[in-house]
């Protein structure tokens, strides 16, 4: 293995220990109650706190919730989350186009590994936002950016976890396909591939987080539309109340997204949950 | 003579380079013979090189030096004619216990009804009929084992190559096994190699004990064992031949060391 490799190797991401217990919770009646409680406490504090403050600086719970229902009602808000859903899906799916078969290609060819290895490793550790200039500059101030930055946040944490998934793909197995007289693309699609599709999983979940970051920089910095530019133009025009509404908003499309990943992951490889969950 | 050979090792060594590139003899000139349809124990000292010659008779491994024949034909990468089982069964963790049998037979491009077939009578033959839609997860490691022995000879290999099958099993898992594996080998009279770290595991099993010493691993002696038609493993084990053959075979593995204490105690 290269020194690149060696890097590579552990695991991706300091989300992953947070997605995966969101995953493999499997709370008793009465952790929920707990967390419930937790929710609430947190909501009267947040709520006697903020009505202490000027309306201009913060808003309790309640305002926000009102808030959030007249931005329902009079469609601004659903007109925003689909003007952000749609680049974020198309960025990601491109993401996951481009990524998976990078990933691949380059965990299974040493030459691939030698000639791009470096690019992913490099653009997983760059702070992608500071292109975000530049992207403005490409790709414009509509759609294409957003779609481009939520591409360019989540690629590289979808390619170097499958990467690190055909690494840790078992050579006893493989060699199993051998042993058996397997041809190559057998061993590929047969052993390969399903041994890969857990770490594919866990970097489309981190990807999520990575993709939600990038759509909002985008609309920050292009302040066009969207989620991210309702939550602009509310903190230009001190509005916090319709401000907070939208990262709400924003946070529980973002622990939605990664459920559903989650759910799909299980569907997908149902092996996979049953020997890690086993140590729970 | 060659109508009764199914394996034949002749002169093989092998030269490993490790991580430091230093060279690694892991075995020099090793030369032996199985019979078909006879039952051969590897065994020896942990690092004498048994895995190695398994893997080299299996075509995982090119030798560095000699040849291995099975059947006449020289080994050359894997083939139908020999099925392997790994130490830790090696299951595919996505397929059934069904599905893992098949594997090797999909390989091998066998139309699916026929597929389906030979597996079935594979898995039914080392008792796991009615776990069969499980996956390796939910079975047990004996039955992941048996698992591994079915897809082994559902391919209908002529030799079967086991890597220490059973050490990982607790002992009374282990007896029942080994019962199996003589019960199975009754039924197909398949040439057998298996690797045992265990002196009783070969004694009791194979028609002929193999013995490798390490440093580098060669040949050390075979012991013929020899139960005339019982392939009952209780009273295998409680005949007088056995004690005997343990006690040549012990006498075998450690060499001088025993020579010399029977000495002093003489
Ligand atoms: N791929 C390899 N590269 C370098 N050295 C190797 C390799 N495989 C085996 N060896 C060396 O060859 C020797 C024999 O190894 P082998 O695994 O065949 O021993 P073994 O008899 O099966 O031992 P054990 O009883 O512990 O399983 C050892 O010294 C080992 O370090
Ligand atoms: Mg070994």
């Amino acid at each position: 293995m290269t020194a690149l490799a060696d890097q590579a190797a552990p695991p991706v991401d300091d989300e992953t220990a947070l997605s995966r217990r969101m995953r493999s919770q499997r709370r008793s009646g009465r952790d929920r109650l707990v967390t419930a409680a937790g929710v609430v406490v947190l909501l009267i504090i947040w709520e006697v706190a903020a009505r202490q403050v000027d309306p201009i600086l913060a808003a309790p719970p309640s305002a926000v919730f009102t808030a959030l229902i007249g931005m329902i009602a009079d469609g601004s808000l659903p007109v925003a989350v689909w003007e952000s859903a749609q680049p974020f899906l198309v960025g990601y799916l491109l993401a996951i186009v481009v990524g998976v078969p990078v990933g691949l290609l380059i965990g299974r060819f040493r030459v691939v590994e030698a000639a791009i290895g470096w690019l992913v490793i490099a653009g997983y550790a760059m702070p992608m936002i500071a292109l975000t200039p530049v992207f403005m500059l490409w790709f414009g101030l509509g759609f294409a950016v957003k779609a481009a930055m939520v591409m360019t946040m989540t690629v590289f944490a979808i390619s170097i976890n499958t990467w690190n998934g055909v690494q840790n793909v078992p050579r006893t197995l493989i060699e199993v396909g051998t042993a058996f007289c397997a041809s190559q693309p057998r061993i590929l699609t047969q052993i390969v591939i399903p041994s890969v599709i857990p770490s594919i999983m866990t970097g489309l979940r981190i990807g999520i987080g990575k993709a939600v970051v990038g759509i909002v920089i985008a609309e920050f910095f292009t302040a066009i539309g969207g989620i991210g530019g309702v939550i602009i133009d509310a903190g230009h025009s001190f509005q916090p109340d319709r401000m907070f509404a939208a990262v709400v908003v924003l946070m529980l499309a973002a622990v939605a997204l990664t459920g559903l990943i989650g759910l799909v992951e299980r569907r997908l490889a149902p092996w996979n949950r049953s020997i890690a969950g086993g140590a729970h | 003579m060659s109508g009764d050979l199914a394996v034949d090792v002749r002169g093989v060594s092998k030269v490993f380079q490790d991580d430091k590139g230093r060279q690694v003899q892991a075995l020099q000139d090793v030369s032996f013979q199985v019979r078909r349809s006879e039952i051969v124990a590897l065994t020896g000292r942990s690092g004498c090189g048994k895995t190695t010659l398994l893997r080299i008779i299996m075509g995982l491994e090119q030798p560095s030096g000699g040849s291995v024949t099975v059947d006449g034909v020289p080994v050359q990468g894997c083939g139908p004619n020999r099925g392997i089982v790994f130490q830790n069964a090696e299951l595919l963790p996505w397929r059934t216990a069904l599905g893992n049998v098949e594997f090797g037979l999909e390989a091998r491009g066998l139309p699916k009804a026929e597929r389906r077939e030979a597996a079935e009578r594979a898995i039914e033959l080392v008792g796991l009929g009615n776990a069969a839609n499980r996956r390796p997860h939910e079975l047990s490691g004996g039955m992941r084992q048996r698992v591994g022995i079915a897809r082994a000879l559902a391919i209908d290999p002529a030799v079967l190559l086991m890597d220490e099958p059973f050490s990982a099993l607790d002992a009374q898992t282990r007896e029942k096994m080994q019962g199996e594996l003589l019960e199975i080998h009754q039924r197909t009279g398949k040439t057998i190699i298996f690797v045992s770290h265990d002196i009783d595991e070969s004694v009791l099993l194979a028609d002929r004990v193999v013995t490798l010493v390490p440093d580098p691993g060669r040949l050390h002696g075979v012991l013929d064992t020899g139960f005339g038609d019982s392939t009952d493993l209780d009273e295998r084990r409680s005949s007088a031949e056995f004690a005997l053959r343990r006690h040549e075979l012990l006498q075998l593995v450690h060499g001088r060391e025993i020579q010399q204490q029977d000495g002093v105690s003489i």
